[in-house]
């Protein structure tokens, strides 16, 4: 499920990655946002607590070194300050303390701050530490001199560094879990598509509209697929219909309604296949020419509904009497063809059409007339003996027949035989 | 200290991000230091009478009369050598000041002064005085004086750029003049300092 479903081009991009690039951006900017403003809060609380720090230590400082600011007791200064700077004042960088005059007494600063300040105001991070604090040193309402602190800031530096540091660790986290989710969550999306593509294929191949997706747990996904399903059966029913209707349009184009034999152009088409695999096999083919006799004066005698009746007992015994293989057309009213494709002797036609006339004394069943006697004038053609063409053949047989009749009429028997209505 | 700031220092171009980081990691265990400004030598008699007034003024400044005197009356006595300064300068204390020469056995001593300045004694002369000031609250300041042990709760010295003050604390127990604590820890801070 993790490769795409359909062969990508280049700028596309699977459902789990697009996830996860919009989870990564989502959180980088959650994590981000909150972490960044969490830091700058704790920085300008740190920064202000700082600054509240720098002024209690000045103030306390100057009030230490006041009485020997009075005596200018320079030693005594620099120990009371250096004593409040080493007790762990890690916030205090430089103290320097000047008479009322800006005579400077004495200084004190961190060693080894220095380098580091300068590197940091050099680089533009000086903003972080809160600016000098110069705070006057009183003695009995008169100053006597000032103080002045520099902040060192390792504190907020320390703060900061340890911020980057967990949004980098929150990052990293939130990131894996992302992931992990984002995979999970892509997965319980692609999976009910790629089933509905599957299926989609299946369909497309096979016309398999009887598959279904199976449910999701996802109620979105499984409303989805109910749909697609529902879709599927409409479809089946459908292509049901269709199949139906297309089996009985091909019925209908190619098969006769009253007799059920095939209708004429498929009797060409049949004729025409079977004529090149005997012209390639070197088989003999015969060809029936038939025509029911006096069948004009059994319409208008018993009506049409007997002459149906005739046509379909006639066409009854026809197939009744072919062999595997054959085929047999109703051609026209009351003409039938049949196509013998099994012909090993040059008699093989005339014992079919022998059977036909013996099978057709009994009189045929018709409404309103009882039974009919009907009798039928065959003509044979055989392929390649009479004819190589599908049309040749077909006019040979026609030709056969029609001096079949002929004869008939002068009382000529033929070697197709002939029968007379019996109660005409 | 790291040499990495010194790099850092040289190389001009180096990109934002590796300065702040070097600026980051600069932030190591550090030794105090610093300096303490020497001051003018003082040199001259004059300078040292302005040096003196100045501490002697300063005394006062962290001196409390139960009486709260106005104005504070210095009585000068024994011809000190450097006392020019407080008979003649403009003294500030925060509250008025007035000084005024006086006998070594003058009677009204006692209840004329508030603070006494005093020159070269003997060992004798300044344990009568003493003696004659007991149960009036008067700070006493010697100009000279070894070791500050004979009486006085105040003794000046001279030193190379600046007037030393040593306290008998047992004096300024006794005198019944409050002293601010600030000045007495003046006299026990002297061991540390870099010079």
């Amino acid at each position: 499920m993790n490769a795409p479903l359909i062969p990508s081009a280049g700028d596309r991009r699977s459902l789990r990655s697009t996830l996860t690039r919009t989870y990564l951006a989502l959180i980088w900017l959650a994590v981000g946002v909150s972490s960044i403003l969490l830091t700058i809060l704790g920085m300008m609380a740190l920064r202000s607590s700082l600054q509240q720090n720098l002024q209690v230590i000045a103030r306390s400082m100057s009030y230490n070194v006041t009485a020997a600011v009075v005596f200018q007791d320079r030693p005594a200064i620099y120990s009371a300050i250096a004593a409040m700077g080493d007790a762990g004042l890690s916030e205090v960088a430089d103290v320097s303390i000047a008479d009322a005059k800006g005579n400077v007494l004495a200084t004190w600063h961190h060693a080894g701050i220095d380098s580091a300040q300068r590197a940091a105001t050099a680089s533009g991070a000086d903003w972080l530490v809160p600016p000098p604090l110069t705070v006057p040193i009183l003695h009995d309402k008169a100053e006597i001199g000032h103080l002045t602190l520099t902040a060192y800031g390792g504190s907020l530096w320390k703060f900061l560094q340890h911020g980057l540091a967990w949004l980098a660790v929150a990052f990293l986290l939130s990131a894996l879990c992302v992931m992990y989710f984002a995979r999970k969550f892509a997965g319980n999306i692609v999976s009910p598509l790629h089933n509905m593509a599957q299926i989609t294929r299946t369909i497309c191949v096979e016309r398999a509209f009887n598959k279904r997706v199976p449910a999701e747990p996802v109620t979105e996904l499984n409303d989805l697929v109910n749909d697609f399903n529902q879709l599927l059966s409409t479809l089946n029913s459908w292509e049901h219909k269709n199949q139906v209707e297309y089996a009985r349009l091909i019925k209908q184009a190619t098969r006769d309604d009253l007799t059920g034999l095939v209708k004429r152009g498929t009797f060409d088409e049949h004729l025409r296949v079977m004529v090149d695999e005997a012209a390639v096999l070197g088989k003999r083919l015969g060809v029936l020419f038939i025509d029911v006799n006096e069948f004009k004066q059994i319409n208008d005698r018993f009506g049409h509904a007997a002459g149906d009746a005739v046509l379909v007992g006639v066409a009854k015994k026809i197939r009744a009497g072919l062999r595997e293989g054959d085929l047999a057309a109703r051609i026209g009213g009351d003409e039938f063809a049949v196509l013998l494709a099994h012909i090993h002797v040059a008699n093989d036609p005339a014992q079919v059409v022998e059977r036909l006339h013996a099978s057709l004394k009994d009189p045929l069943p018709a409404p309103d007339a009882g039974k009919l006697e009907v009798s039928i004038s065959v003509g044979v053609a055989l392929y390649p003996d009479d004819a190589d063409t599908t049309t040749g053949l077909l006019h040979a047989a026609d030709t056969a027949m029609y001096n079949v009749k002929r004869s008939r009429g002068t009382g000529h028997a033929s070697h197709a035989g002939e029968h007379a209505p019996a109660d005409s | 200290m790291s040499s990495k700031p010194q790099q850092f220092q040289r190389n001009g171009s180096s990109p934002h991000a590796v300065r702040l980081l070097l600026a980051l990691l600069a932030f190591e265990a550090s030794l105090a230091a610093g300096q303490v400004v020497p001051a003018h030598p003082l040199e001259t008699a004059a300078q040292r009478n302005a040096a003196i007034a100045s501490t002697v003024t300063g005394i006062i400044s962290y001196a409390r009369w139960p009486a709260d005197p106005q104005p504070i009356r210095i009585c000068v006595v024994a011809n000190p050598l450097y006392a020019q300064g407080l008979l003649t300068g403009q003294l500030d204390a925060g509250r008025k000041i007035v000084t005024q020469e006086m006998e070594i056995d003058d009677p009204t001593m006692p209840s004329s002064c508030n603070v006494l300045y005093l020159g070269a004694l003997d060992e004798k002369q300044r344990l009568a005085l003493i003696a004659s000031l007991a149960g009036h609250p008067i700070l006493t300041i010697s100009e000279t004086g070894p070791a500050c042990s004979a009486g006085s709760m105040f003794c000046l010295r001279f030193e190379r750029n600046r007037v030393g003050l040593q306290m008998n604390l047992d004096s300024i127990a006794r005198s019944g003049v409050h002293v601010d604590p600030h000045v007495l820890l003046l006299s026990a801070s002297k061991s540390r300092v870099p010079d």
